[in-house]
């Protein structure tokens, strides 16, 4: 579904990607798993079109989509829930979920969506989506939104973050849905979430290090990532070869 | 071609019943002349017509309180006109009113309106005034607006003015509030400039009574060759009193100007008042958000606007 070959990305002297590819196939929940500050939001942005990498090719469905622009890669059903909170000034619940279905909800699918997630239909569906919300509110209004759309391809840049336990099973029931409609790239640091997924990959000093099954993906970003999250800390270089 | 101030108020987004049921407070006005006076309990109109100028007395009863608007029309349906309106308003101790105005220019080619009001809000009572323009898509039309408002103890004021359809015009806004002890203000101007669009705007608001507080909120979008000078001053004087103003602009194109002034004048160790401008272009965030979900360019640009107008 989802190809990303030879991908390579530097911003001034930092090698983001190096060689970087992937697949997401059909059905599937891949976890995309990396400590801070390792690209994978930024993988979700060169996949979305925001950025541009200086060489690769994404195809998408069989379909090179490397020069197609953001409107162009969403209307073919790549989708991203954001992981910042964006707010655009009186834009409601509603009207939110309604462009993110291409206006084709009526009120009864936008409450079905709410519901998904944990919301109450009559508390959020009027809510202006300003700062008052929480960070687990907006985190959840954002992961119906993606239902809404239907994707083909949800990238969800952590979802989990600012959910509590109860609110964390409801919001990987809805990802398990998701991914029945398409295929669901999910970007964490968080291990909790990782039980749903289908197949993992470390991203890891501009590399994807490993693929595996959650379980030993898991074990292995524990042994290695902490060892390469020292290794690569610019401090490493002042304490081995001296400020 | 509008020719009648029922289709033209319809077309503005007005309830033409308003402008006709008995029961229902309402004035029409067309150019300098008054159509109908329509005054219930509570509410004193009193209209006169001389030198080509409109003169309007409206008084709110003391303690009345009005659960509906009271609904004011007025219109220039020639393309060639001048209104001239002198208004005068007070509410008495502890009532309670709302206005709903539409002005309406749907064929202006070049109409003067102008509006010198005077407005007393009494002690206690609450007052709010939502004025909404509709304008035609050419055309010129001035707009010019002077209100010496007066909120006495207690009172409370809700000011809103939106021109948002239609081409402004050129547009020179003056407001003077003077806040008693204890009274609240809240001013909010929204408006989209576009053509050759001039647009003026000043907001004085004088904190003169103790725990007086005043807001002055306005949101602009201006494009093509249009221009903006916004001017917001509160005076902290009265102790405890606090003021904020609060202006948010977004500029599209290279030949568009927004200018914004906010002036703080604080006489009492015991007032507060702060400011926020923003002027910028449409957030590359917000429309990425937008277009991520299939918008275009264009259609999340209008999404933006039309939030910030809101």
């Amino acid at each position: 579904m989802l190809d990303i070959k030879n991908l390579n990305l530097q911003f001034g002297d930092k090698k983001i990607f190096d060689d970087v590819s992937m697949k997401v196939h059909p059905g599937e929940i891949y976890a995309l798993l990396g400590r801070n500050g390792t690209g994978k939001s930024t993988l979700a942005s060169v996949i979305l079109g925001l950025i541009k990498p200086e060489s690769g090719e994404i195809s998408f469905q069989g379909e090179r989509i490397d020069e197609l622009s953001l409107t162009e890669r969403a209307k073919r059903g790549i989708i991203l829930a954001w992981q910042k909170n964006i707010v655009v000034q009186g834009l409601t619940t509603r009207e939110y979920i309604r462009i993110s279905s291409r206006n084709g909800m009526t009120d009864a699918d936008i409450e079905a969506c709410l519901e998904a997630v944990g919301l109450s239909c009559g508390e959020y569906i009027e809510r202006i989506l300003d700062n008052k919300l929480s960070g687990g509110e907006r985190k959840r209004i954002e992961l119906a939104s993606v239902l809404a759309a239907k994707p083909k391809l949800a990238i969800l840049d952590e979802p989990d973050s600012g959910i509590d336990a109860v609110s964390l099973a409801m919001i990987e029931e809805v990802i398990k849905k998701i991914a029945e409609q398409g295929a669901v790239l999910l970007i964490t640091h968080q291990e909790d979430i990782l039980r749903i997924s289908t197949r993992a990959g470390i991203l890891c000093g501009s590399k994807i290090i490993r693929e595996a099954d959650p379980e030993h993906a898991i074990k292995y970003f524990k042994k290695h990532c902490d060892i390469c999250e020292t290794v690569n800390n610019p401090k490493w270089d002042m304490l081995t070869k001296g400020a | 071609m509008i020719n009648t101030i029922d289709d033209a108020y319809s077309l503005a987004g007005g309830h033409v019943h308003s402008l006709h049921d008995k029961k229902i407070g309402s004035l029409v006005i067309n150019e300098n002349r008054v159509l109908s006076a329509n005054a219930v309990e509570g509410a004193v109109v009193e209209t006169d017509t001389r030198d080509n100028e409109v003169f309007i007395k409206l008084r709110i009863k003391a303690g009345y309180k009005f659960e509906d608007p009271l609904h004011l029309c007025f219109g220039v349906l020639s393309p060639d006109a001048a209104q001239k309106i002198n208004i005068d308003i007070t509410t008495e101790e502890n009532s309670q009113v709302a206005l709903q105005a539409h002005c309406i220019f749907p064929n202006a080619v070049d109409v003067l309106h102008a509006m010198d009001a005077k407005i007393t809000i009494g002690p206690g009572s609450k007052y709010s005034y939502n004025e909404v323009h509709y304008h035609g898509e050419q055309g010129l039309v001035r707009v010019i607006p002077n209100a010496k408002i007066i909120l006495e103890d207690g009172a409370q004021l809700v000011n809103s003015f939106s021109l948002i359809q239609g081409a402004v015009g050129k547009m020179q806004f003056d407001y003077d509030i003077e806040c008693r002890d204890n009274s609240l203000c809240h001013m909010i101007a929204k408006v989209f400039g576009k053509f050759d669009d001039d647009i003026f705007i000043k907001e004085r608001a004088h904190l003169k009574g103790a725990n007086s507080s005043a807001i002055l909120e306005t949101r602009m979008v201006i494009k093509d060759n249009a221009r903006t000078e916004i001017y917001n001053e509160i005076v902290g004087e009265g102790d405890g009193s606090r003021g904020h103003m609060d202006c948010k602009e977004i500029i599209a194109g290279k030949n568009a100007v927004a200018k914004a002034v906010p002036v703080v004048t604080v006489t009492s160790d015991r007032s507060k008042v702060t400011h926020e401008a923003a002027i910028g272009s449409i957030d590359s965030d917000q429309l990425n958000l937008l277009m991520s979900r299939g918008l275009s360019s264009d259609q999340a640009t209008e999404v933006i606007v039309n939030g910030l107008l809101r």
